[in-house]
């Protein structure tokens, strides 16, 4: 965190804010237009966690 | 046959997973994993077992008055109007004998959820200022101590982080799951995590640096860390030039704690204590998560407080990677201002209990508070996480049982099993023996809603819509959506406080007649109702803005990051940060005690009674080192007593090489719903790890006046397993 100067700072606050803004399309329901777009290129396929599958081991 | 779907908030535990509801004639058939990739893995076992929790043969669906002796578990079923008729008449007759200070609130907002600060609005317009919650061992009181720091409670952005620091938290697939989700996440894209914790824990099995320090040290630890850091000059000098007061007075009492004391104190190696700071420190963005570890420590607030200090000496506060300040969200009424903590006179807040004696999450803090946060934050009270306005638990169960310094006539509990939530249980036993009215809204019969009065059916999330806010610790809104009807006298909790303000007379300050109308207002600010906001999404998360205190500064009294702190100064506490041992071990109780432990299928004192989640863990378990249990003549499976110089529980022994020596882990919260007819209060006193702490003063956190349940003396013997003990 030290080595970060002020470029740095601002670059990453930029890019936060660009995928804030991309995440946030992602959670509405749209499917077409700009929104629909982002999730297609973006989302990765659909991967349902199993329930049983993730059971932890014994406690 | 009628189907609906819709997204839920999970309210089976507090971390409040989005999931996906299916239903069938209006009872819940299904819970499964969202639909949005993103989210998926926010699921577990316990949001699974939702339908059989909410369609379960002995959930509570009637409203009951007690007939029998209190405790007695003897009951006659009434009409809700009753109920409420009778439970109004009654708590004025208390009010008028002994003020509204005689009426106590305990809730849990994991549980009930849908309160929308109606019941601290009812009491503040009644003027009883004592209201508590567990929140006071878990996260609320974090959140009111790290306002002393920096005036709000930040929350790590895990995505941008490039280090986790996990301070005996042990987030699992099924546990505080999205939690462990984002840790997965981060460590996949090479993100370092530092664990700290006794035992060898699920994440320290694959942590980059494990301490395994003693139990209750968490402070001393932290203070060793800012010894290395300040020594080597791995703090962020400008940041700390601008916008930190009390360094040099930091500086000479972190120079109190040299490494060798730090490992003396904790018992990890001074070499591995120093690797851990460093990579910390040079982290680009690091992150100490919120641990209710820490919470729950006779240090705790010094501990909390070295957490803030750390995040902000490395420059890790507010900014990429590191732990941002979110403040209210701007399109929603926060509850903070539902509440109308301005209503509750300064009289009334100075007889909340805690105020003299404890007084860091009370409104004796609040109130010094409000003039930097309504300048930073835009309104005078933050009620984040529940945690900032509250009463001390141990003075108001003590109120109750023995009147002192005033008593308290009246308890109400929602959705919280108070019996076994704080120390002490015998006392608020005898608190709850005291009361002229106690009344609980629960899903099932619990221990705490036996000693009650009446008993009220609450609502699932299943069968109410809701938005979630995650009670102003972040920005985001989540949509949950009514798919289930709940029982036809059930109430949810909102409306249980509402139909007893309008019999008090407060109709005008609770216009909203039902928990929907709440959620219409609410979304007003941003010009829209709750219809609108269920059209566009089931999640909102307002873009993050960092470094705002460059604008603002922060919501302290000085307006910077305060190392000294002045509120504790001017309270007459020690500003700094210090370390206080816990009670000490000795021949007769030769191990350190860690309890408080949650497992994975239940959340807290809860779902004893479901069968699917009970046969994940069909009794409670006490975790030995094998060295231990062989100097104690044990062997795994044999049934233990755990011995305290305050009491006794007892449990399975689970010998576990993982374990530190010489401690011993014991979890929370275990009672037997299947023993309702033949132990007292169903068990509630054989197992409960509340029996355990003392809450005198001495083993109290001076600042908060919270119990050590990390690190206590106790010893174990054989035992016999009660009969009446079985699966659900």
């Amino acid at each position: 965190m030290t080595q970060r100067s002020e470029v740095k700072q601002r670059y990453l606050e930029t890019k936060a804010h660009l995928l804030g803004w991309l995440a946030s399309k992602l959670f509405t329901y749209r499917t077409t237009g700009v929104d629909g777009f982002v999730k297609r290129i973006l989302l990765p396929k659909k991967d349902k966690a199993t329930v049983e599958e993730t059971s932890n081991r014994k406690l | 046959m009628t189907t609906k779907s819709g997204y839920s908030i999970c309210s089976i535990c507090d971390i409040g997973c989005q999931v996906r509801t299916e239903s069938e004639d209006g009872r819940v058939t299904r819970v499964i994993a969202h639909d949005n990739p993103l989210l998926a893995k926010n699921i577990c076992f316990k949001g699974v077992a939702a339908p059989s929790i909410h369609n379960a043969p002995d959930r509570l669906r009637v409203p009951l008055k007690r007939v029998g002796e209190r405790g007695e578990n003897r009951w006659q079923e009434i009409s809700y109007e009753q109920a409420m008729d009778e439970i109004a008449e009654r708590l004025k007759k208390v009010v008028a004998e002994y003020g509204a200070e005689g009426m106590a609130v305990s809730t849990s907002g994991w549980n009930t959820q849908t309160t929308q600060a109606a019941d601290r609005r009812f009491m503040n317009l009644l003027g009883a200022p004592n209201w508590i919650s567990g929140v006071s061992l878990c996260a609320g009181n974090t959140a009111a101590i790290n306002r002393l720091t920096y005036g709000w409670f930040p929350m790590g952005d895990f995505q941008n982080t490039n280090c986790i620091v996990l301070f005996g938290h042990n987030p699992k697939k099924h546990s505080w799951t999205p939690i462990y989700n984002m840790i997965e996440a981060a460590r996949a894209r090479g993100a370092k995590v530092i664990v700290l914790d006794p035992r060898v824990s699920e994440q320290a099995e694959v942590a980059d640096v494990h301490l395994r320090l003693r139990s209750g040290t968490d402070a001393a630890m932290c203070l060793g860390w800012l010894k290395v850091i300040f020594d080597e000059g791995l703090y962020d000098k400008k940041f700390v030039a601008k916008w930190c007061t009390g360094f040099d007075e930091l500086k000479a009492r972190v120079d109190e704690y040299p490494l060798e004391r730090v490992s003396a104190i904790t018992g990890v190696d001074q070499a591995l204590i120093a690797e851990a700071a460093r990579l910390y420190a040079t982290a680009d963005g690091a992150i100490i998560p919120w641990t209710p570890i820490t919470d729950m420590q006779i240090s705790s607030t010094s501990a909390i407080r070295l957490h803030s200090i750390l995040r902000a000496v490395t420059g890790n506060l507010d900014v990429v990677g590191g732990e941002t300040l979110g403040g209210f969200n701007p399109d929603i009424i926060s509850e903070s201002e539902l509440a109308l903590h301005d209503h509750l006179s300064d009289e009334q807040k100075a007889k909340q209990l805690g105020y003299e004696k404890h007084p860091a999450y009370t409104y004796r803090v609040a109130e010094m508070l409000k003039p930097p946060t309504e300048k930073v934050w835009g309104y005078p009270y933050a009620d984040i996480v529940m945690g900032c306005h509250m009463a001390n638990p141990s003075e108001v169960f003590r109120a109750m049982a023995h009147g002192d310094p005033y008593p308290i006539k009246a308890f109400f509990a929602l959705g919280n099993n108070a019996l076994m939530s704080y120390p002490n249980q015998h006392q608020i036993h005898k608190a709850m023996l005291n009361q002229d009215l106690i009344v609980a809204h629960e899903l099932f019969m619990t221990p705490t809603a036996m000693m009650a009065d009446y008993v009220l059916p609450g609502d699932a999330f299943s069968e109410r819509n809701h938005i979630a806010d995650t009670w102003n610790w972040t920005t985001r809104l989540g949509l949950s959506q009514k798919v289930a009807d709940a029982p036809e006298q059930a109430s949810n909790s909102y409306q249980f406080w509402r139909d007893l303000a309008v019999r008090f007379g407060f109709e005008e300050w609770f216009p909203w007649s039902t928990h929907d109308e709440v959620l219409d207002y609410r979304l007003s600010r941003s010009g829209r109702s709750f219809a609108d906001f269920e059209a566009q999404g089931f999640m909102e998360i307002p873009p993050a803005k960092y470094r705002k205190y460059r604008k603002t500064g922060f919501a302290t009294p000085s307006g910077k990051v305060e190392l000294s702190s002045s509120v504790l100064g001017d309270l007459g506490f020690d500003p700094l940060p210090y370390f206080r041992p816990g009670p000490a071990t000795s021949e007769d109780f030769p191990y350190l005690v860690f309890n408080g432990v949650r497992e994975d299928p239940f959340f807290q004192t809860g779902q004893r009674n479901i069968k699917e989640l009970r046969d994940r863990c069909p009794v409670p378990r006490i975790f030995m080192h094998p060295d231990d249990a062989k100097g104690e003549n044990l062997t795994d499976g044999e049934w233990i007593e755990l011995q305290t110089a305050y009491g006794a529980v007892s449990a399975e022994l689970s010998v576990q090489p993982n374990m530190k020596v010489g401690h011993l882990r014991v979890p929370h919260g275990w009672w037997y719903p299947e023993a309702t007819e033949t132990e007292t209060l169903a068990g509630a006193f054989l197992s409960s790890d509340a029996v355990l702490c003392s809450d005198d003063d001495e083993f109290l956190d001076r600042e908060q006046g919270i119990p050590h349940f990390k690190g206590f003396p106790g010893r174990v013997v054989k035992t016999t397993k009660p009969e009446a003990i079985g699966a659900a």
